[in-house]
């Protein structure tokens, strides 16, 4: 019963050229040898060469970086006992359903009142931790995000493999360390990459609660865009895209792998 | 084991961060976007001992909000017209003795700035003008008036370039139109979108960002800029023309300050003393592209900018400072601009 629709082939590779077009761009001209980012004037890779050697660039990089690892690592270590708590295994314990809604909260959140909010809170305890600061902030939303593929790999998980490993005399611990968790690594994995590059991602918040020396690499490109863009900038980003897209492929690579 | 390597790693980071820390004094700069000198931070570096950390913001409004929210940045670069309300908020601590002295070398287009005519606050750094670009490969005609930027023949396809900095935008139609910058009354805001509702279907954009790229492609022939960039642009496009239209030009001017909240006021002193040393201020305008504000500094440029005329306000120009508007004024141009982009 293979319908064909006509006119789909069509529609899909200019919806794609749509979406792609203007990043395929953006590679290309970090490859200019003008300094305008409009006008190609020939092929080099000079570009490149000044984005690596500007220490600023290099610094928001870095601080971006070790963000995103942190973010990353503390709430992917939060969002898995979490959605284990979550998980229909164990007993229901009261406002389950309250908390199911409350972690992705964030998501559903404008990312302006996240931002709000948590600066105001730190300014009123005084928290002034440096990068710390950031990190505390960003750990916090990447939390729904590192959590939601966790739960989602643990409910494709059947019940009846809990029951066979208890059946077999396992403790609780043994059945998370040899059952749950290698059943559970690609959700882990995934809800890593995805809180990583949400992290990496994050502009409004980072903006609003960097303290000096902290700015990461979105909030550095943005105030660098009133001098001009030039190609240095498509070079930074193309080399940003670079380690998204190998971050994506990892994670789909990983994923790949079915339950046993 | 991975997650073992993870932990390791991160508090190594941590520790390597808190190390360098301990080891010497910093200094946390915010300043424009264009004001970056690595090479003369570096050389300060050498001198104190002092590395600078610098952020960057392109709008004084992002300063302004980062101030507020209390970042703790020990040197901060606001504009003229920003430095009354920044007091006002108290979010600037008074000039230590010691820096006041520099303001006896400043050029006469920024002594006694009207917004801190004691130097109790700030110390002038750089000064430039917001003018009229031409390409005179797109205009034939002599360009001498705004009324030629505003009001352009019928029939003309869009092609003009606005700044959207609405207090820079409403100063240089006042300007046009005669008036004095702020002037609270209804006759003027009516003059005042009159005119720019009339030169709306002339424009093609309103926007600060990128004006540069636009006018060095070719693609403005007339646009509303800032010296400094008109300036870069010309290197790059030689057809680019800074005009002084005789109703005058908008002055301002962008200053050293030390926020209340600084962690490093002594830093930040050295770092502002080492700036205001004329072949300190050379070199920093030269790497930033705009017009130093010691008189003495102005001798140790190189020739070309010495000479550009960008840089050289023709003798008897009207160039009066930008200011911060009264609050009613600020609503009336926010009504008429909001009118325009719409």
């Amino acid at each position: 019963m293979k319908q064909k629709i006509p006119g789909f082939g069509v529609t899909a590779w200019a919806g794609l050229a749509f979406l792609y077009a203007p990043i395929v761009i953006l590679i290309v001209f970090s490859f200019n040898s003008s300094k305008l980012i409009t006008v190609w004037e020939g092929f080099s890779t000079d570009w490149y060469r000044v984005a690596l050697h500007n220490d600023d660039l290099k610094r928001a990089t870095s601080n971006s970086l070790i963000v995103g690892l942190g973010a990353m690592f503390f709430s992917t270590l939060i969002a898995l006992p979490t959605a284990l708590a979550m998980h229909g295994q164990r007993k229901k314990f009261p406002g389950q359903q309250l908390t199911r809604h409350l972690i992705v909260l964030p998501l559903l959140t404008p990312e302006m009142v996240i931002a709000i909010a948590t600066l105001s809170f730190f300014t009123a305890i005084g928290l002034s931790l440096d990068i710390g600061n950031v990190l505390i902030a960003h750990i916090v939303f990447c939390i729904a995000f590192a959590y939601l593929p966790i739960r989602a790999r643990l409910e494709t998980i059947p019940p009846s493999l809990f029951e066979a490993a208890a059946d077999l005399y396992a403790t609780g611990w043994q059945v998370f360390r040899h059952v749950t968790l290698p059943l559970l690594l690609p959700g882990i994995f995934s809800g890593a990459m995805l809180a990583f590059i949400t992290s990496l991602d994050d502009f409004i918040i980072t903006a609003m609660v960097a303290p000096p020396g902290a700015m990461t690499l979105p909030v550095y490109i943005y105030s660098m865009v009133r001098r001009g863009i030039t190609p240095e900038i498509n070079a930074v980003s193309a080399i940003l895209l670079a380690l998204s897209m190998l971050l994506v492929l990892a994670s789909y690579l990983i994923n790949q792998k079915k339950p046993a | 084991m991975k997650i073992r390597l993870l932990i390791a790693a991160l508090l190594l980071t941590a520790f390597c961060s808190s190390t360098a820390q301990a080891k010497n004094e910093k200094l946390y700069l915010y300043t424009w976007d264009t004001y970056l000198a690595p090479q003369l931070f570096e050389k300060f570096e050498q001198e104190t001992g002092i590395k600078v950390i610098t952020d960057i913001y392109s709008s004084n409004d992002t300063l302004m909000a980062k101030l507020k929210a209390g970042a703790a940045y020990d040197v901060v670069v606001p504009s003229g017209n920003y430095v009354p309300p920044l007091v006002a908020e108290k979010l600037l601590q008074p000039l230590p003795d010691g820096l006041k002295e520099f303001s006896q070398g400043m050029t006469k287009n920024v002594q006694k700035p009207d917004y801190d005519p004691g130097y109790a606050y700030v110390l002038p750094l750089f000064y430039g003008t917001t003018g009229l670009a031409v390409n005179t490969k797109l205009v034939n005609e002599d360009i001498t008036s705004w009324r030629q930027f505003f009001e352009r023949p019928w029939g003309e396809k869009p092609s003009l370039g606005v700044l959207d900095d609405i207090g820079t935008a409403m100063d240089l139609a006042s300007l046009a139109v005669k008036k004095p910058f702020c002037d609270n009354s209804p006759e003027t805001f009516k003059a005042l979108r009159a005119l720019m509702l009339k030169q709306k279907p002339f424009v093609k954009v309103y926007g600060s960002t990128g004006y540069s790229e636009r006018l060095a492609a070719n693609e403005i022939p007339l646009q509303m800029a800032w010296n400094g960039d008109v300036y870069k642009v010309r290197q790059q496009n030689p057809r680019i023309k800074y005009v002084y239209p005789q109703e005058g030009i908008e002055l301002w001017v962008d200053n050293f300050a030390i926020p209340a909240n600084a962690k490093n006021p002594g830093s930040a002193k050295k770092f502002i003393s080492f700036m205001m040393q004329p072949e300190n201020a050379a070199e920093y305008s030269v790497a930033a592209g705009m017009m130093p504000s010691i008189r003495s500094a102005f001798d140790l440029l190189p020739e070309d900018m010495k000479k550009a005329p960008e840089f050289n306000i023709p003798e008897g120009t009207i160039a009066p400072p930008a200011m911060t508007c009264p609050a009613e004024v600020v609503n009336a141009y926010s009504k008429i601009w909001s009118e325009l982009t719409r």
